[in-house]
């Protein structure tokens, strides 16, 4: 199909998901659906860590999709996620990022909810003086914050608008458990910090990022340099019956050069570090992996390379930008050495990291591209044209399982 | 109307001449290190630091939940070479102009060794197609040595007030 206002085709080029329409990455209508069909659908998105709200009365705010929600631990030590929205006139009442209250109140008309969302209170509601007053059929039972469903699994919260959702584990599936499981593994999670970052691009290019171990060993020279990450080491690429789920897990090599290496123009093979420390990883996980990135459909990246671990959760802000707010965090276990370990390293990742800064400032490129070009595709055949399992790096068939699998959602 | 003489109020001429010369110095340190940074002369800004320091860049977020997490955390000279390395030879990014605008530097202590001095930063970006926008606001806390006529910083913490950042820091603050 046309569609006659914008001179484009509104559906997915017959050649499959080896193709990708640019103009599912700047169009508005499509944008607005996305929010509904997946944000606010049967998904699971990740709205934070339970260590964020250590206490009862500790509240986290957050989103999913566009819409403002909080994350609090309530007087049965539960945790509950509810909208943001005063169900009075529609106030976004909480501001903070963070905090401890008894209670939530609407700074407007001072509407008062418990910490599971229950309204608890409306001033003025039998009147002043025999004037004025709610109506008598008026209940608070009937006016508390929309409630959304809420799973946990070892210490990450997740949670959804949709009571169709499927059980959580279900939703992650056989495949992706053992990976979020290994850094999820049960022990207590310590919060070191956040950061927040603006990205002015489509929040799927994110995604394909992630999934993309093609660009890995050609864009990130701190990354092969330093054989963090490199297409000439084992590499396992594994998706979900879905496709909409992926992990990429791969193991540190040496700074050697190799067959391989010699397509990496940009590697420094002689690169040695003044300061050593930044990179001191010790094994922590068991098994030979040392780094993997799993993403999780429709907002989370899970992020293990070496010793820093966060995650980074995606918040689309209009079809042109996204916020990605990353949480880093260690365990309970941790000593004072792994603790330091975990921040010198968090130098690779985030707004300023040596290997992350590199993604952020080509996805600007990459949006600013795309939306001028809205009737055109890409090409992604890196690998074969397939969406299989592999066990190396030089593919992109986990974009391609992504896209078949967006593609069904979003029926395009 | 009042006609009171000013300098009755004023603390003696020796002290407060001191305090405005020491001042006057660390401004006009703190004009090189922007000159450095503004210039692009990313080699030279570890040699503003002492080899047995600190540096990084927190939001206000971290600083105020007592989290050290920064978006650069650099706990030697050293480590700042393999930052300044790291934007000149392995990072991609962007064509930008970055100017740093150091203002309302007031020193807090004045030992004969350390001084803790703090001020405001405010950080505009210009990259091309783009109008020249606000890219970070925030205080600066810092330890400076006093060395023969100059000085370095032992520690400089630069904490932003947005939280969010516009997509990535690559030149330090």
């Amino acid at each position: 199909m046309l569609d006659p206002l914008h001179n484009r085709a509104t559906n997915w080029p017959t050649d499959g998901p080896s193709r990708v329409p640019l103009w599912i990455y700047s169009d508005p209508d499509l944008y607005a659906r996305e929010l509904d069909v997946i944000f606010y659908g049967p998904t699971w998105s990740y709205v934070g860590l339970a260590s964020e709200v250590p206490e009862r009365g500790s509240f986290k705010r957050t989103f999913i999709g566009e819409r403002p929600v909080i994350m609090t631990r309530d007087e049965d030590g539960k945790i509950n996620v509810f909208v943001n929205r005063c169900a009075h006139r529609g106030i976004e009442f909480c501001r903070e990022h963070h905090g401890k209250v008894n209670e939530f109140v609407c700074p407007y008309h001072q509407w008062t909810y418990d910490l599971k969302g229950n309204l608890l209170g409306v001033p003025f509601r039998r009147g002043v003086r025999g004037q004025g007053g709610m109506p008598g059929d008026f209940k608070n039972s009937e006016h508390g914050l929309p409630k959304l469903q809420v799973a946990e699994r070892n210490g990450a919260v997740f949670a959804t608008f949709d009571e169709r959702t499927q059980p959580l584990a279900e939703y992650f599936g056989d495949e992706m458990l053992p990976y979020f499981d290994r850094v999820f593994d049960g022990r207590r999670l310590v919060i070191l910090g956040y950061s927040r970052q603006l990205i002015p691009s489509n929040w799927k290019l994110m995604f394909e990022n992630i999934k993309d171990p093609y660009h890995a060993s050609l864009l990130h020279v701190f990354l092969v340099s330093f054989g963090l990450f490199r297409v000439d080491q084992p590499v396992k690429g594994i998706m979900d019956s879905t496709g909409r789920h992926s992990v990429y897990a791969s193991m540190r090599g040496e700074q050697k050069s190799t067959d391989a290496t010699r397509d990496m123009r940009n590697m420094l093979s002689d690169l040695k570090l003044n300061d050593a420390r930044i990179l001191d990883p010790v094994r922590e996980f068991p098994g030979d992996v040392t780094v993997a990135m799993q993403t999780l459909w429709p907002n989370l990246i899970v992020q293990q390379q070496s010793n820093t671990l966060a995650t980074r959760q995606i918040i689309p802000r209009g079809p042109g930008q996204h916020e990605l707010v990353w949480t880093y965090f260690g365990y309970e276990t941790d000593d004072e050495a792994m603790r330091v370990r975990r921040l010198r390293q968090a130098n690779l990742m985030g707004p300023s990291g040596f290997v992350s800064m590199d993604d952020s400032e080509v996805l600007q490129f990459n949006q600013d591209g795309v939306k001028r070009y809205p009737a055109d595709q890409g090409v992604i055949e890196m690998g074969g044209r397939d969406t299989e399992n592999t066990d190396h790096g030089v593919t992109e068939s986990a974009i391609r399982a992504f896209y078949k699998y967006y593609a069904q959602v979003m029926e395009l | 109307m009042s006609t009171s003489s000013p300098t009755q109020t004023l603390p003696s001429a020796d002290r407060r001449d001191d305090s405005v010369l020491l001042r006057a110095r660390i401004d006009a340190w703190l004009a090189d290190y922007v000159d450095c940074l503004d210039g692009k002369r990313i080699d030279d800004w570890p040699d503003f630091f002492n080899e047995e320091c600190f540096y990084t860049i927190v939001p206000k977020e971290n600083d105020q939940l007592g989290l050290e997490l920064g978006l650069i955390r650099c706990e030697s000279r050293a480590m700042l070479k393999d930052r300044a390395y790291a934007i000149k030879k392995t990072a991609m990014y962007g064509p930008r102009d970055i100017r740093h605008f150091f203002t309302g530097l007031v020193v807090r202590e004045a030992a004969p060794d350390l001084i803790r001095a703090e001020s405001n930063f405010l950080v505009v970006e210009t990259q091309n197609d783009m109008l020249p926008r606000v890219f970070a606001v925030g205080r600066s806390y810092d330890e400076i040595t006093p060395v023969g006529d100059s000085f370095r910083f032992k520690t400089r913490r630069c904490v932003y007030t947005s939280n969010l950042i516009p997509n990535t820091l690559i030149i330090p603050i």
